[in-house]
């Protein structure tokens, strides 16, 4: 019964090691064509070597990625048995490398019409002596090829090409698990896959490219602030930064629907939250005693002022909905235009709780000595419902615990009908 | 060759991939593999196995490659260490060759410059063992 049932699994492994090149370039197939959405470049790479790996079953397989930066071409990912598995990011080849070299004169279509290297067509060829007769660097140029597939343990090299010329990258391809010869049909699908990979990065790395400058100019204004506003620095911009990320994980695990807009934006416009003072008085800004009336009109056209600016770019709608309403009160009572509650956007309801915080526990012209955490935290409570969203209070005071910025029994202290159920799931996610 | 004349290589790596990936290398080209996950492990290979050659990771949790390195040296005659780390920093380096590193690698690194260095080693070693 039990040899039965052994030699059943044994058959069906054998069933499965010859799968068939059609079968698997179905499902190859299918994974290329969700390629040129993916925009993590990691990701996208991890993604293209398992499948090579999984679906043709090589012993081992990894991508060489040109990098810019390095000047080189670095192994960016990896995969297959353990061992001969080279392990990513442990290894790079120069552009004056013979595999480099050889791509980058695109060589690969006299071996093989798809343009890759097999080890087979490139034995046979460098038999034919004749062929050789005028080209003696050629030949020189193959059999350092030919170490190099023996130094990768390479069946067959595949090259991909960004517009014809550009060799942005190579992957290498172990053996088969069963032995057997890529046949001309992989290759030629291989190459059709690398082309597809070599978009896909591409668009990933133009992607990325941009964001970064969008992110650099965001930053950049988000720093201009500090040329106006005392109480902006930047410091006070990585304390928002890191609290603010921290806040909104835990409501994205608590289910609560944040806007739809990429996190790091989220996150950037609650620092943004004072641009518009740029345009309020220095004097005002700067005023050790209280303000007048008339100095408190100015200064609080400031969320008008900074939400106008991001208003004049379209898709940044929230970022300026986030920046007018920072001041509303939980309760209605706050500026500009007395929202209530949930009426008030999510982030303008964090920058209010983080912002206190943050001005509570440093020192301002109008209060040179700082709260400490524990009294700043106590202010936050009272304030529950009133000033600021109860919710995120609690869920601030739960960062701080994380971060032990302050202890579970100062906490107790100062907010005794705290929810049990909280301290527990952050006590159990510590 | 008779096991006992193959050079002895030890690798210490955290990362155990590039540990599995250098013996498969080095023991398909004749020597003799042993590998450490951490500095501690590193010290008790050397111990018992007295290896001629050692390709060394920096940054490891416990002791770390320095620190692995000056523990080695209190006791034994300091074998060829050839040291693979990311860490790119001239300093760093200095104060290593000075230990008495023969080389240092930066990953990612050309591994034909790691199969030069560590068969130049075994053959200058095989050389010297016969005489």
């Amino acid at each position: 019964m039990l040899d039965k049932k052994v030699s059943r699994q044994k058959t069906l492994r054998k069933k499965k090691k010859t799968l068939s090149f059609n079968e698997y370039k179905r499902s190859l197939e299918l994974a290329t064509e969700g390629m040129v959405e993916i925009l993590d470049i990691e990701r996208l790479i991890r993604l293209i070597v398992y499948m090579v790996v999984k679906k043709a079953r090589l012993i081992h397989a990894g991508l060489l990625l040109y990098n810019a930066e390095k000047k080189s071409y670095i192994l960016s990912s990896s995969r297959g048995l353990r061992g001969s598995v080279i392990p990513k990011e442990y290894i790079r080849i120069q552009p004056g490398e013979p595999i480099i070299k050889f791509f980058q004169a695109r060589r690969g279509y006299l071996l093989n019409k798809s343009g890759a290297i097999r080890v087979e067509d490139l034995n046979r060829f460098l038999r034919n002596k004749r062929l050789f007769k005028k080209d003696k660097p050629l030949r020189e140029l193959m059999l350092e090829v030919k170490d190099e597939m023996v130094n990768y343990e390479a069946a067959a090299f595949v090259p991909g090409y960004f517009q014809t010329k550009n060799l942005l990258g190579v992957l290498f391809l172990g053996e088969k698990n069963n032995g057997e010869k890529f046949k001309q049909e992989e290759l030629d699908f291989f190459m059709a896959l690398a082309r597809t990979a070599v978009m896909a990065i591409r668009s990933a790395q133009l992607y990325k490219n941009i964001q970064k400058i969008f992110y650099g100019v965001i930053k950049a204004m988000a720093l201009s602030i500090e040329k106006f506003d005392p109480a902006f620095t930047r410091p006070h911009m990585d304390r928002m930064f890191k609290m603010g990320s921290r806040m909104i994980n835990k409501l994205e695990k608590r289910k609560v629907e944040l806007p739809d807009m990429p996190k790091e934006l989220f996150i950037s416009s609650i620092f943004l939250h004072d641009i518009g003072k740029q345009y309020t008085p220095r004097e005002i800004l700067h005023k050790e005693g209280s303000l007048t009336k008339e100095e408190w009109d100015m200064l609080k056209r400031h969320p008008i002022d900074g939400a106008e600016i991001f208003e004049q770019i379209e898709g940044l709608e929230e970022v300026a909905r986030i920046i007018r309403y920072h001041q509303e009160k939980y309760d209605g009572t706050g500026y500009p235009d007395g929202l209530k509650a949930g009426a008030i956007p999510l982030g303008a309801r964090i920058a209010a709780v983080l912002d206190a915080f943050d001005a509570m526990t440093n020192s301002r012209p109008y209060r040179k000595k700082p709260f400490s955490i524990k009294d700043a935290v106590k202010e936050l409570i009272k304030e529950k419902g009133r000033q600021f969203d109860p919710e995120l209070v609690d869920v601030f005071a739960e960062v701080l615990l994380e971060e032990g910025m302050i202890s579970f029994s100062e906490l107790k202290e100062i907010y005794p009908d705290i929810s049990l159920g909280f301290l527990f799931d952050s006590l159990i996610s510590r | 060759m008779k096991p006992k004349d193959k050079i002895k290589l030890l690798v210490v790596d955290d990362e155990e991939l590039i540990c599995n990936y250098i013996e498969h290398r080095f023991t398909k080209r004749g020597l003799e593999v042993f590998f450490a996950l951490s500095g501690e492990e590193a010290l008790i290979i050397f111990e018992n196995k007295k290896p001629d050659v050692v390709i060394l990771d920096i940054m490891m949790k416990g002791i770390d490659g320095v620190e692995t390195l000056k523990r080695i040296k209190e006791k034994y005659i300091l074998p060829k260490v050839i040291i693979v780390s990311a860490v790119n920093n001239q300093e760093k380096i200095r104060e290593l060759k000075a230990l008495g590193v023969s080389d240092y690698l930066t990953k990612p690194i050309l591994l034909k410059e790691l199969d030069t260095l560590v068969m130049n080693f075994a053959k200058e070693i095989k050389t010297a063992k016969s005489n």
